[in-house]
């Protein structure tokens, strides 16, 4: 679609960044496992790729400050209208999915979070999310640790969130605990690809 | 309308790139006091207006108060629910385009935008534009013959509704989209960022509105002119509320227009008609 798959969101400079970086939906993750990975300021936290991988792997956040990083000032634009401009610091997926080495069958990423945002008795109250390997290869689509200079807020998404630039807010999930990758995503949630696509948002939420 | 669903979401308006915080906002609806009895207002720049009953606190359809910007008969879905409000959105968004689309092709293709819709040079000189602004303000209205074409203040409304706000109205929409924004960087630019464009999306239709209200009873006139064109004389009653529109729709969306006009008026206007240039004909 009129080049889409290549086309870079706008990078603002360091005076663009918004005061005060608006924090929505979960606020806190109720579980007690993040609680206790809370206590110990994330040293137990394990990023885990899966699914059609042919090297899952387990890595900690200091293994993904070990990698090649990438440092964007964006805008991130909520469905609701409102707009934050924040400097994401991070490990681009395509390097974590390029060490995972793909399957052939891989289709779809699915980000698994750690927060629930509606009590259900099936877990379909989960977060989740998932973009196509064009987003997930991206250059701006990254792994973020740090916003403004500093590691995630709890409120933002703490230890680690996706960023998918091109994408709306409900995109960026946060509280990442696994990564999935996988050939069809009817099998997550109730079937559409994410939280709030399940709840009638697009999954495609570039517009 | 959808519009005022979506916008409910998140009931203020900014101006720049960015924007989520009530405090910088330029327009903002809410409410504030106690759950049982909240009060809604309204907020332009500085001034707030206590609203309750209509805008930041309504009843619902159940009859109970709720905290909402615009009030359940105003959006569509009249229920809070921004997923099927965006998806009523783009479904008439996609239906105004083309109406849009078709209309601009057809009043080429039929010379409709050359003959009626362009002013002609005569009209452009500034004695000829000073008199037709003199009438207009004075509620006299043209006679006979001249009552047959649109005058020059009608065409520029005309103009400044069809090449500048419908388009403006589609743009806007489209800057609000983070893929588009990759895809056509230069476009939100035109705008002042995003929250701007927003704001500009918003107040569009306002605009558009009151040309509507101020063309419409001129547009009928033309109907019952072009019905019947024997009568000769004719002579309508002036309207007030059209009269007023008008005014508005020149001080709001004609500015840049007029502004151009006096620049090009100083510097030598009209040596040349800009206006042959515009829709160069196939054969010549």
């Amino acid at each position: 679609l009129l080049g889409a798959g290549h086309a870079l969101a706008r990078e603002f400079g360091s005076t663009d960044i918004s005061p005060v970086f608006k924090v929505n939906g979960t606020r806190m993750p109720d579980s007690e496992e993040y609680a206790a990975l809370r206590e110990s300021n994330f040293a137990d936290w394990r990023l885990h790729v899966a699914g059609l991988v042919a090297n899952p792997l387990e890595l900690s956040l200091a293994d993904l400050q070990s990698l090649p990083q990438r440092t964007q000032i964006t805008r991130h634009d909520c469905v609701e209208g409102w707009s934050a401009i924040g400097k994401w610091q991070g490990v681009p997926l395509a390097f974590v999915l390029a060490r995972a080495d793909l399957l052939p069958a891989a289709r779809f990423v699915v980000f698994h979070c750690a927060d629930s945002l509606e009590r259900t008795l099936d877990g379909t109250g989960q977060y989740y999310e998932s973009v196509d390997l064009i987003d997930a290869f991206h250059p701006q689509t990254i792994l973020a640790h740090s916003l403004n200079g500093a590691p995630l807020s709890i409120g933002h998404g703490a230890p680690l969130r996706l960023r998918v630039e091109r994408q709306l807010g409900y995109k960026q999930a946060k509280y990442l605990m696994r990564i999935e990758v996988t050939d069809r995503l009817d099998s997550f949630g109730r079937g559409r690809g994410g939280f709030w696509e399940d709840r009638g948002y697009e999954w495609y939420a570039g517009i | 309308m959808s519009g005022l669903q979506i916008f409910n979401a998140h009931p203020a308006l900014y101006w720049g790139n960015a924007g989520a915080n009530p405090n910088q906002a330029l327009f903002e609806i809410g409410a504030h006091g106690a759950k049982p009895n909240p009060a809604g207002f309204t907020r332009v720049g500085a001034t707030t207006f206590d609203t309750t009953g209509i805008f930041g606190v309504s009843r619902n359809a159940a009859g109970r108060e709720m905290v909402r910007g615009f009030p359940r008969w105003a959006a569509l879905p009249g229920w809070r629910d921004l997923a099927l409000g965006r998806r009523w959105h783009f479904f008439f968004a996609w239906l105004f385009v083309a109406n849009l689309l078709l209309y601009l092709l057809a009043a080429i293709a039929s010379g409709h935008l050359q003959r009626d819709l362009l002013p002609a040079r005569n009209q452009l000189r500034p004695r000829a534009l000073l008199r037709d602004i003199a009438d207009h303000l004075r509620l006299k209205l043209p006679h006979g013959d001249a009552a047959q074409h649109y005058n020059l203040l009608q065409k520029l409304s005309y103009l400044a509704v069809v090449f500048v706000l419908l388009p403006a109205m589609v743009l806007t929409g489209l800057t609000m989209s983070p893929g588009m924004d990759a895809v056509l960087p230069w476009l939100i630019d035109i705008f002042g960022g995003r929250q701007s464009a927003r704001t500009i999306h918003f107040y569009r239709p306002l605009r558009i509105g009151a040309c509507r209200h101020g063309d419409y009873r001129r547009a009928n006139k033309r109907a019952a002119l072009d019905g019947y064109r024997k009568i000769r004389n004719f002579s309508g009653r002036p309207s007030w509320i059209g009269f007023i529109f008008q005014g508005a729709i020149f001080w709001l969306s004609a500015r840049p227009v007029l502004a151009a006009y006096f620049l090009a008026a100083a510097t030598g206007f009209p040596r040349r008609r800009i206006s042959k240039n515009f829709f160069p004909r196939a054969s010549g």
